[in-house]
């Protein structure tokens, strides 16, 4: 990991030790304070934006290879005591209900793709800036040096988003052609997926949470070393 | 009895405020008056993420620990690198404590620490630059090292 350690030698991990636990030192080590105006701040957390629809269920042939043919049950015998819409209609729907229950163990979507995962719409997204700030740093290369963390934090929470997913994780798109966004450009989409980050983390389970909130966390950073 | 679980993080995350606060006024006279400026700036964030603190433990029924009149710094801040260096420990820390927060946390103290989170990493980022580290950000802010 890229992690900085900007720590002194010999300190604790900062979740180790809460301040408390510090043993206390004689007040007088206080040092005198001004007071502190309370100046704005840029806001850390942008309002919640809607995370980009998932992609509908591909509408994938219903096929059931076990599936019996209906005209069998429509050659039946004519009877001649009842009248004959009634029966027809029932044995019609008996097949319909046997299909729609699985004959013979087939599902009604077992030719279908799982439906996608909450994460893949985060995942699609950070592939995106992964390609966006690798396709600026090829057409710029005054400013490589500068994005090259960024662009490698990205590749690195997508590498962690695909391990949440796990099986069934897609495989970024090829951007063969793509025109190189300008710096203006990689700022509104650092913005977004900032937003979309902050909204997903506060819609996740708990152990999805961290992760999306330390993306939305760096995410927010980067929008500060963009030139 | 034990509290439960998000508000024994928020009391840990709040005792990492109240250190903060104390840190940003021993390491702000050692700076420079542009970045002592900013100093205050991010001590003021420190107390407004400790008073929302206070305000979610009140409200949740816990009992939110006092601020102590002082407390050891990890090491001496005897002059502006120190000082900076120390600003860096502290933010990485209270991310670390407001990361720890995430998880258990649901709804709007999830937001909290969210924004708890995202604030320290951006402090963190600014005194890693005035440092003059490079790179500035980090790419798992709050996560422990290792």
């Amino acid at each position: 990991m890229s992690r900085h350690h900007a720590a002194a030698p010999g300190t604790a991990p900062a979740a180790a030790r809460p301040a408390s636990a510090l043993p206390a030192r004689g007040a007088a080590a206080a040092a005198p304070r001004a007071s502190s105006p309370h100046a704005t701040l840029p806001p850390a957390t942008l309002p919640p934006a809607t995370l980009p629809p998932a992609e509908p269920l591909p509408a994938g042939p219903l096929r059931c290879a076990a599936l019996p043919p209906a005209a069998p049950a429509r050659t039946g015998a004519p009877r001649a005591t009842a009248p004959r819409a009634t029966p027809r209609r029932a044995v019609l729907g008996a097949v319909g209900l046997a299909a729609l229950a699985g004959v013979g163990g087939c599902g009604l979507f077992r030719d279908d793709p799982a439906p996608p995962h909450p994460l893949a719409p985060l995942l699609a997204e950070t592939d995106a800036l992964v390609a966006a700030y690798g396709r600026t740093m090829a057409a710029q290369p005054a400013l490589a040096a500068r994005l090259e963390p960024v662009h490698a934090a990205h590749t690195a929470h997508a590498a962690a988003l695909r391990a949440a997913i796990g099986a069934g994780a897609g495989t970024p798109a090829p951007d063969a052609g793509a025109a190189a966004p300008g710096v203006a450009a990689l700022r509104r989409a650092e913005q977004a997926a900032q937003r979309a980050a902050a909204a997903a983390c506060l819609s996740a389970d708990g152990v999805r949470a961290t992760l999306l909130g330390e993306i939305a966390a760096a995410r927010a950073t980067h929008l500060e070393v963009l030139p | 009895m034990t509290a439960p679980l998000p508000q024994q993080r928020l009391a840990e995350t709040l005792a990492g405020e109240h250190a903060a606060i104390y840190a940003y006024g021993a390491l702000g006279v050692r700076l420079p008056a542009a970045q002592a400026a900013v100093a205050r700036r991010a001590e003021a964030a420190h107390r407004d993420r400790r008073d929302a603190l206070l305000l979610r433990l009140d409200s949740d029924g816990g009992n939110p620990p006092a601020a102590r009149p002082a407390y050891a710094l990890p090491f001496a801040v005897a002059d502006a690198a120190a000082a900076r260096r120390l600003a860096v420990h502290v933010e990485e820390r209270t991310a670390g404590l407001w990361r720890a927060a995430l998880g258990v946390t649901e709804g709007p103290a999830r937001q909290l620490a969210l924004t708890g989170l995202t604030e320290s990493a951006l402090w963190a980022a600014r005194w890693r630059r005035y440092s003059g580290q490079a790179p500035s950000t980090v790419v798992f802010p709050g996560r422990p090292a290792g």
